[in-house]
């Protein structure tokens, strides 16, 4: 018998209505949050454009202590934290915007757009230059005086282009141009402040980790080196500055990213390879088949009060993307001197306080400045001779962003070097 | 005397005007409610203009980024008619604020807006 019960069959009719309309419904929504989470992420990118736009200002100050909050310029809400720190003669910037529970984040290098096309800077010594050999001159050099004439080295007379420059020539001062000096000392003066006995950093040890890795959305972390030995750790990357009381050698198996490293001496192993900042205060050796990557800073700091002449070395085939400083405030009769082996390649800039001795070949693609050039031959030793040198500041690449290093008339722009994390 | 054999026809029992009344009472609430809950969704969801017009306005930033697009221009389009202005940051003068508007050009109102924060043109040029 079938029962004519239309309010049953009603009841599981709605049902089913029930269930079809509501997953529809359910359907709807789920897509419109999407589009709303979407739209949201849409926002916050554009707030975070704005924000790394911000950060890269030459007038956007620097955010030491803590980071600095701010309105943002398109949804003037606060929404916009940015960070800006200086991280050695780079600078890392950390920006973050969020909406509700939804944040995006991202951090980065910042450096200089370089804008002039130095290629050549030679201290004016009232001598004049001598140029002999394959050597290419390309982009503005900056001679004494005196000028620059080809010369016969070893029977071998130069063979290039009959202006011997391709490319401007001015006239050099008797110093090296002006540089950021706040920088050097910032540096010097977190070596000593951090090593001294009222500092209230946390230094830990760093032989006890294998391996270290810290983002730069976290506090910087500083380790101590106490000893003289082998740097016997695996990785070390990030947010990470190490300081050590002596010697700091470190092995071609350490991988390197970024991490800053200040000490005495420096000495990286034959065939290291890494990208990172080096700064060394009294000497630093760098072995053969070294590659450094971009953006890469090797310098040594030399104090007024060290007696010379410091030493930097850089062994054969070594190439650096970045760059490579030999420096002192005054420079003492006994120059320092920055020795390059043979076949070395500088992608960047290349600048002594001091001497520059080079065994040629030598390609720069960038900038070499220095008081004075000096090469050793088996005849003699030739002062201020450039001698099958490869000087071309085309070829550097065209998205090379420099470290914070020559001041300028007008503030350069800053520009981003590499996105970290 | 062959059996005279009655088959039975099932009784179907009539269903009570109140049950089909409440029945339909059912229904229609169901329907009702879903119809109701479905109107607000869409009138909630961004309408087709809208998504076209944010699209653009996105195009016309890259045209402008790409040079494409000059200021004081006005670009029409289907859905909305769109101009730039810019201003430079009051606090940071290397830095300019760049809007891209969108107008409803038949009730002359507001559709949409993008910001962007952009160094100015003399300091984009390189080497």
């Amino acid at each position: 018998m079938v029962k004519a019960s239309a309010l049953h069959l009603v009841l599981v009719i709605t049902l089913v209505i029930t269930i079809v309309l509501g997953s529809l419904i359910y359907l709807h929504y789920f897509y419109r949050e999407q589009e709303q989470k979407i739209d949201r992420w849409d926002a916050l990118e554009q707030d975070l454009k704005a924000g790394t736009s911000l950060a890269l200002s030459t007038y956007f100050p620097y955010t030491e202590s803590g980071d600095s909050l701010l309105l943002s310029p398109i949804t003037l809400r606060d929404s916009l934290r940015i960070g800006k720190k200086q991280w050695g003669f780079l600078d890392v910037v950390t920006v973050y915007s969020w909406r509700g529970k939804d944040t995006l984040r991202r951090s980065f290098l910042a450096g200089i757009q370089p804008k002039d096309s130095t290629v050549l800077y030679i201290v004016d010594e009232d001598r004049p230059l001598s140029i002999s050999g394959k050597t290419v001159i390309q982009g503005t050099a900056f001679l004494p005086q005196s000028g620059m004439r080809p010369a016969f080295v070893d029977g071998e007379y130069y063979e290039g282009i009959e202006e011997m420059v391709d490319g401007q020539i001015k006239e050099s001062n008797q110093s090296l141009p002006n540089y950021e000096s706040d920088r050097l000392n910032a540096i010097q003066a977190l070596y000593q402040h951090t090593l001294s006995e009222n500092s209230n950093l946390d230094l830990q040890d760093i032989a006890s980790t294998r391996s270290v890795r810290h983002s730069f959305f976290e506090a910087t972390k500083y380790y101590h080196l106490p000893r003289a030995a082998p740097l016997l750790v695996d990785s070390i990357a990030g947010n990470l500055v190490i300081l050590a009381d002596s010697t700091v050698h470190i092995s071609a198996q350490t991988i390197w990213e970024d991490a800053i490293v200040i000490a005495p001496h420096i000495k990286l192993e034959d065939n290291f390879s890494g990208n990172g900042q080096f700064f060394a205060l009294d000497s630093l050796t760098v072995g053969k088949n070294v590659a450094l990557g971009y953006p890469s800073i090797l310098a040594l700091l030399a104090a007024d009060s060290l007696n010379g002449p410091l030493k930097v070395t850089i062994g054969e085939n070594t190439r650096v993307q970045g760059m490579v400083l030999l420096h002192r405030a005054d420079v003492p009769d006994q120059m320092d001197l920055l020795e390059l082996q043979k076949n070395v390649t500088v992608e960047g800039e290349l600048i002594s306080f001091g001497l520059l001795k080079y065994t040629d070949p030598l390609t720069v693609k960038g900038g070499l400045y220095a008081h004075r050039l000096i090469t050793q031959r088996p005849s003699s030793l030739y002062e201020n001779y450039l001698i099958n040198l490869n000087l071309e500041r085309s070829k550097l690449h065209p998205y090379y962003i420099a470290p914070f290093f020559w001041t300028t008339d007008k503030p350069a722009p800053q520009n981003i070097v590499k996105w970290l994390d | 005397m062959a059996r005279l054999i009655t088959y039975r026809i099932p009784s179907l029992r009539a269903s009570t005007l109140v049950e089909v009344l409440i029945a339909l009472i059912i229904l229609l609430s169901v329907f009702g409610a879903g119809m109701l809950l479905f109107t607000q969704l869409v009138n909630a969801s961004t309408s087709k203009r809208q998504t076209i017009v944010r699209f653009e306005l996105k195009q016309l930033s890259s045209a402008y980024l790409a040079g494409d697009f000059e200021m004081q221009e006005t670009k029409t389009t289907k859905a909305a008619a769109y101009i730039a202005e810019t201003e430079t940051l009051a606090l940071y003068t290397d830095r300019k604020r760049v809007r891209f508007y969108a107008y409803d050009i038949e009730n002359n109102n507001l559709l949409d807006s993008l910001i962007l924060i952009l160094p100015h043109d003399d300091d984009q040029d390189t080497l």
